[in-house]
């Protein structure tokens, strides 16, 4: 390999047909005499700008064209110039530089093209540099070249991260693998399930119960998650009255007054509700608007007037909070609705838990969230929220369901596959690494391999095969053809 | 006479027609010119010439007919009767210079069309290393083996040497033709003159090879530099639509020029409209029988711009393209332990972009 230009942080290197590169990998163009050199990554391979190939190219089309024809070429030409014309030109970005064998931000200088030399680095050499993985190892999987790559568990604390990719590409596998990784290190997680598909996480492929079985609990609303007014709390049914049901100014000002009213006498039940507010002195439209929300809470399952049915959300945190575990909200069969009071009621009692340092942190997991997240949540995530100790991780296969600000606060971006251009221009906002990056190498990303951005590779993106994960896969796509039926089978055969 | 010594049977059983007994790739040129080659071990260095150094030096002079010169105007009309068509061209090149001598690559293709159908064969390229030390043993080889010329001759100087090697490797590659083909139409990139170069003498034992074998040599140039009632051969033409030939018919000063003409002399348009070429007839055969001949290339042959087809993709296909000399370039570094080395440009490194055809990159 042989450095050909440099243009900013873009490298230009031309490889023969010989030197095995491919897109992703990691390049070490070293001056050995003055101890440096630079980390570049190939974003693209292209074929290199041999003078005349068209003119040779539109020849062989026009020859090939003549019905036969006989080439007597006792030099053996032809494999000479097969090898050339295969000759390849890698764009790369720079990455960082090396001094004295040590990554430094120092790379801002010009190679010496004649004295350089341009080897391919493995990723286990660059993972050994960048001490990637080091601390709290979590195995993603396989690198390109077989190196096995980890990350940092400590990479996710403190952290907004994004997971998004087209479907079927293996988002939430990644999900349950980082889950099962911060449950292992004594993590607290909370899941908040669209699909019903984080609800086997606690058992093996073979549907035995797996080392996380006592760790995962899961919670599916109205059946074994349920509460009372009481214990939600007026802070979090106020929340929950505005955002979820959307109940005007005017009205909550009056539920407010109703719960106060409902507390003195002891009566914080659905039925003390309903009751207080038929015989509440309030305008007609005020007392429409509710019972409307008072009978969406009541039909929602999710209250209950009976304490000894209610599970207290504090206690199931407080289980887990130091071993380490993961609560499963299981979101599926939810009406839109019910969606955002569960999430509502959910988030509200976490952030209420560590506000009074009751709950160190919570890494909660979020799929789809634009289907249940209130406008205002997501300013909190980029402000409030990672203050208080709840570090968001969004898994989405909608890029544009997100808002700008959050790609670029992102600290790490779990990039599967886009092929389409609009969601590659949003995912390409995250300031964690250029657009070109983004754009050149995830539309090429095989299923079950993602681009990790971000400081969970210390900056430096990494191309995973994910690992395979020993759990009960609920997330998988259904198919109809997936086994062809015998029938088909048999007529193929005698066909 | 000519005798080619030939080692390596062609694979031409595929080509519908029955290959000579003794139809052979010359063995020996390739055992030249792996032999020629063999001193560049030590060279260590190839000095890679800029592309407009690769014109050699110009050998053809101007010619102007004088005295009492008949033309003719022979309007053209296709002559639907079956012939094979056969076009023949070469290319050469200089890849570079030793720092003994020069390394010149030959390549020849000859591409034939029968009815409908379009054949070629390619031959080469083969590598030359010829150097002031090697230079008279490789031309006399190469006259000998190639043409049957038997007697030998001072080589010319190194800088005539491509261009010389190139003419008898063409020489050798219209022999094939005419050898192979009966009863067809051949079609040479060229006049059909021989020139004091001491090699070109083989085209009449060619031309008497070619009819021989019943066949009607043709030769076609796109550029000429006769000059006739004080014009441009070429631009006896202009006005006239084609398809025609301008037969040229006059005392030629062959004897001050050293050049002797083999064919008699036509400016042709062989479409309306196209451009005007000097072809040359074998003037041995019946006046008659070279017109039916260019008459019998029309209806055979595509027309391209006035250019018969067979002889545009010889030409295509013999040619060396840019990738190709890297290749050759790539193979000599692999093989010799060769190093590439581009030599300067003088004009540019004194005049910059002054004088030089402008800032390029």
């Amino acid at each position: 390999m042989r450095l050909y230009r440099k243009e900013g942080d873009t490298l230009k290197v031309l490889c023969l047909p010989d030197e095995e590169v491919e897109k992703g990998d990691y390049l070490l163009v070293e001056e050995p005499e003055r101890g440096r050199a630079l980390l570049a990554q190939v974003i693209d391979v292209q074929f290199a700008n041999i003078p005349g190939v068209l003119e040779e190219l539109l020849r062989d089309s026009m020859v090939s064209c003549l019905d036969c024809g006989q080439d007597v070429d006792p030099l053996d030409l032809s494999s000479h110039l097969a090898y050339l014309e295969d000759a390849r030109l890698l764009i790369c970005k720079i990455r960082g530089g090396l001094l004295n064998g040590r990554l430094t931000d120092h790379m801002h200088w010009l190679p010496s093209r004649s004295r350089s030399r341009i080897r391919r680095l493995s990723t286990a050499e660059l993972l050994e540099l960048s001490g990637v993985g080091r601390e709290l190892p979590i195995a993603i999987g396989e690198a390109m070249d077989g190196s096995k790559v980890q990350i940092d568990a400590k990479a996710l604390d403190g952290s907004l991260t994004i997971i998004t990719g087209k479907k079927g590409t293996g988002k939430s596998h990644l999900a349950k693998l980082l889950v099962l990784g911060l449950v292992r290190y004594g993590a607290t997680v909370v899941i908040l399930d669209l699909n019903g598909e984080y609800t086997r996480l606690g058992y093996s492929c073979d549907g035995r119960p797996n080392e996380f079985y006592g760790r995962v609990l899961v919670l599916k609303p109205g059946e074994n998650f349920r509460t009372t007014l009481a214990k939600a709390g007026l802070s979090v049914m106020m929340n929950i009255m505005i955002h979820a049901l959307s109940l005007p100014g005017t009205s909550a000002r009056e539920f407010k007054r109703i719960w106060y009213h409902l507390s003195r006498h002891g009566s914080l039940t659905l039925e003390g509700l309903e009751n207080a507010i038929r015989s509440w002195k309030c305008n007609e439209n005020v007392r429409d608007a509710l019972f409307s929300r008072c009978y969406a809470l009541s039909s929602s399952g999710f209250f209950t007037d009976d304490p000894a049915d209610a599970l207290d959300l504090e206690d199931a945190l407080l289980a887990i909070e130091g071993q380490g575990g993961a609560i499963v909200i299981n979101l599926r069969d939810l009406s839109a609705v019910d969606r955002r009071v569960v999430v509502e009621y959910v988030l509200g009692k976490l952030t209420e838990l560590l506000s009074k340092w009751i709950l160190r942190a919570v890494f909660l997991f979020a799929e789809e969230a634009h289907l249940y997240l209130r406008e205002t949540y997501w300013e909190d995530v980029v402000t409030r929220m990672r203050h208080l100790g709840i570090f968001t991780t969004f898994i989405t296969n909608q890029p544009d369901t997100i808002r700008d600000n959050i790609y670029r606060q992102a600290d790490n971006i779990f990039l599967f596959n886009f092929t389409n251009q609009r969601d590659l221009e949003m995912v390409a906002r995250a300031s964690r690494v250029d657009a070109e990056t983004v754009k050149a190498i995830a539309r090429e990303l095989p299923p079950g391999h993602c681009l990790i951005i971000g400081s969970a590779a210390r900056d430096l993106p990494i191309v995973v095969r994910v690992r395979r994960l020993d759990v009960d896969a609920m997330g998988r796509t259904r198919y109809f053809f997936e086994e062809a039926p015998a029938t088909l089978k048999l007529e193929q055969e005698i066909g | 006479m000519l005798v080619a010594n030939h080692a390596i049977t062609l694979p031409l059983d595929a080509y519908n027609f029955s290959p000579p007994s003794d139809q052979r790739i010359p063995g020996k040129l390739v055992e030249i010119s792996l032999r020629s080659m063999s001193g560049l071990e030590g060279s260590g260095i190839l000095t890679i010439p800029e592309q407009d150094e690769q014109d050699g030096p110009m050998e053809e002079p101007t010619l102007v007919l004088s005295g009492a010169v008949r033309t003719r105007l022979i309007p053209l009309e296709p002559l639907e009767e079956e012939r094979v068509i056969v076009g023949v061209d070469t290319s050469s090149i200089k890849i570079g210079e030793t720092r003994e001598g020069l390394l010149i690559a030959l390549r020849a293709a000859i591409v034939w069309r029968s009815k409908r159908s379009c054949r070629y064969l390619r031959l080469g390229p083969l590598l030359f290393h010829v150097t002031e030390q090697n230079k008279d043993e490789i031309y006399n080889e190469l006259r000998r083996y190639c043409l049957g010329l038997p007697d030998a001759r001072e080589a010319p100087s190194l800088a005539y040497m491509p261009m010389r090697l190139s003419t008898i490797f063409d020489l050798w590659a219209r022999e094939l033709a005419c050898h192979l083909f009966f009863n067809s139409v051949l079609v040479f990139d060229g006049a059909l003159a021989i020139g004091p170069d001491g090699v070109s003498q083989a085209l009449s034992g060619l031309l008497e090879l070619a009819r021989s074998n019943d066949n009607s040599v043709i030769g076609l140039s796109k550029s000429s530099k006769l000059v006739v009632m004080g014009k441009p051969l070429l631009e006896l033409l202009n006005g006239t639509p084609g398809p025609c030939l301008l037969e040229i018919d006059g005392q030629l000063p062959i004897a001050q020029s050293g050049i002797q003409l083999l064919g008699r002399i036509h400016v042709a348009k062989l479409a309306p409209f196209s451009c005007p070429f000097r072809l040359d007839v074998d003037a041995a055969l019946p006046r008659d029988d070279g017109i039916n001949a260019v008459r019998m290339l029309l209806s055979n042959d595509a027309i391209y711009e006035g250019y018969p087809e067979t002889l545009r993709l010889a030409h295509i296909i013999a040619t060396f393209t840019a990738p190709e000399v890297m290749a050759m370039q790539l193979m000599l570094s692999r093989t010799y332990g060769l190093r590439m080395i581009r030599r300067p440009d003088v004009r540019k490194l004194l005049f910059g972009p002054f004088g030089t055809g402008g800032a390029q990159d």
